[in-house]
Formats: structure tokens, C-alpha cells, sequence
């Protein structure tokens, strides 16, 4: 059976809010820079967070310290341009309706994880307690 | 990288899209001044603006390398295109031949620029608002 919440933890589930989050920002600068000329939008990118979230993540790298660099696959990376066609005379390339329906999206992924999250939590719950 | 940063951005969209509205405002307002503080009939302005870090601190290293970038206005320029030459003999600012210089504001372009500057920034409240919802529900986690 294809069950998508498969191999997703609690903590997996909060990477991916983590993630959720970040992306939340970068959306929003999206917006902010609608009008700024030579703008490229940018974006995260979901499939690699998913696996690295599910734990099937090939990389062996871990961010022990604040101060070490961060690797490219444990870190948002932006992805850009994210639309090459339709760019304006002035090199922007942010698309207001796609950046609205992204964060629309974005929203209701983060509304998603915190109802599994509190689902699993419940479900410890009624173990813990044993009803 | 802080809760609220999302709140942030789109305060600084918010922000620009107002200084850009006020300055559209001017623009509007002397589109028929011949006469300003510096000589001359009122130049068009237009503001400029440059997509810069959230944060500016090193330690924000990483927060930089992720694309997070805030709005600021950079400098208000002046519209170099020439003025409006109309023949009025009558009006006190007129020349030898007769003409006066207008300002170089065309309300169409303003009002087509309002309309433009009020949609972006009704999109910086709505990005502002959906920050806002992802924090009212991450404080329902575990509850």
C-alpha cells in the first residue's frame, strides 16, 4: 500500500515544517521584490526535503557546530530562476499570481503537518494512558 | 533565522509600495507646477528599488546563502524626458516665443502606476497574513 506519511517521524515531520517555514520566507521576499529591477524569484526545492525528511537522504553530513558551512543538501538551497519565459523588460522574473498560489500551498502544506504532528502525538497519548 | 522574519519582508514590501504611492501622489499633485524651490517647472520622480540581505550580520551566513532578501528604496531620480512645451502668452511663467514649460507628468502613466503599486502592495499583506497563520498554527502543535 502507498502510504505517503510511510517512514515520516515526528522529527521527520518537524524538518519538514522546518522547511515549510523557510520556504515561507523566501516567498515572501519574492513578493517584497516584485518591483525590484534584475530580481530572479526563487524557491526551495520539496523532493529533496521530503527524503531527507523520510530519512532516505543520501548525505552523511551533519551540522554539528553553528559555525560550520552548511552542505548543499542539508540547507535550503534556492533554486533559480524558477521561470525563465515571461521575464519583463526590466529582468524581473517574480510571477505574482504563481508566488500567491505557492504560498497558498505552502500554507496549507505547514496547516498539514501540524495536524499529523498532533495526530501522532495523540496516538502516543492514548498508548501512554492505554485507552 | 527568526520566527517572525516572514513579517519583516513583507513589512518592507508594505513599506516601499507606500513611499512609491506618496511619491506618485507628488507627482499627481504638481503635474501642473511651473514653479519649484529649485527653479524651474516640478521634474517627474520615480523611486528605486534594490532587493537586499534580511540580515547583515555573519553569523546570518547561511540565512544569506538561502535567498531571503528584503526591499528597500534606494534613491528617488528625477524623470529626465523633456517638459511639456505649451503656447500660452498670457501665463506669468511664459518665454520670449510665448511658451511655457510643464511639468513632464503624464496622469495616465501615474494612475496606471498607482493602480500597480496598490496591487503589490495588497500582495506584500496577503504574504504577511499567511505568515501569520503559520505561526497561530504552530502554537497549536501538541496542544
Amino acid at each position: 500500500m502507498a502510504d505517503p506519511s510511510k517512514g515520516l517521524s515526528i522529527a521527520g515531520a518537524s524538518r519538514l515544517l522546518d522547511w515549510t517555514a523557510a520556504r515561507q520566507k523566501i516567498l515572501a521576499s519574492n513578493i517584497a521584490n516584485l518591483d525590484t529591477p534584475g530580481y530572479q524569484a526563487r524557491d526551495l526545492d520539496f523532493q529533496s526535503a521530503l527524503r531527507r525528511a523520510t530519512g532516505d537522504g543520501t548525505s552523511g553530513l551533519v551540522r554539528t557546530n553553528e559555525r560550520h558551512l552548511p552542505s548543499a543538501d542539508a540547507e535550503p538551497s534556492p533554486r533559480f530562476p524558477v521561470q525563465q519565459a515571461g521575464a519583463r523588460f526590466d529582468g524581473n522574473t517574480v510571477n505574482l499570481a504563481q508566488e500567491m498560489a505557492r504560498i497558498t500551498e505552502n500554507g496549507f502544506l505547514y496547516q498539514t503537518l501540524v495536524r499529523f504532528i498532533n495526530h501522532k502525538i495523540t496516538t502516543l497519548k492514548h498508548a501512554i494512558r492505554g485507552v | 533565522m527568526g520566527a517572525f522574519d516572514g513579517f519583516d519582508l513583507s513589512l518592507s514590501g508594505m513599506d516601499a509600495q507606500m513611499r512609491r504611492l506618496r511619491i506618485i501622489s507628488s507627482n499627481l499633485a504638481n503635474a501642473d507646477s511651473t514653479r519649484t524651490a529649485s527653479g524651474g517647472p516640478y521634474r517627474r520622480k520615480d523611486v528605486v528599488f534594490a532587493a537586499e540581505p534580511l540580515h547583515r550580520t555573519a553569523a546570518d551566513f547561511h540565512e544569506r546563502r538561502s535567498g531571503v532578501q528584503k526591499v528597500t528604496t534606494l534613491a528617488v531620480v528625477e524623470d529626465p524626458r523633456p517638459f511639456k512645451r505649451v503656447y500660452m502668452p498670457s501665463h506669468p511663467d511664459a518665454d520670449e516665443q510665448g511658451f511655457v514649460n510643464f511639468p513632464n507628468v503624464e496622469s495616465f502613466e501615474e494612475v496606471v502606476n498607482m493602480m500597480d503599486a496598490i496591487r503589490s502592495y495588497e500582495a506584500n499583506l496577503s504574504a504577511f497574513n499567511a505568515s501569520k497563520q503559520m505561526i497561530k498554527k504552530a502554537l497549536e502543535i501538541g496542544r
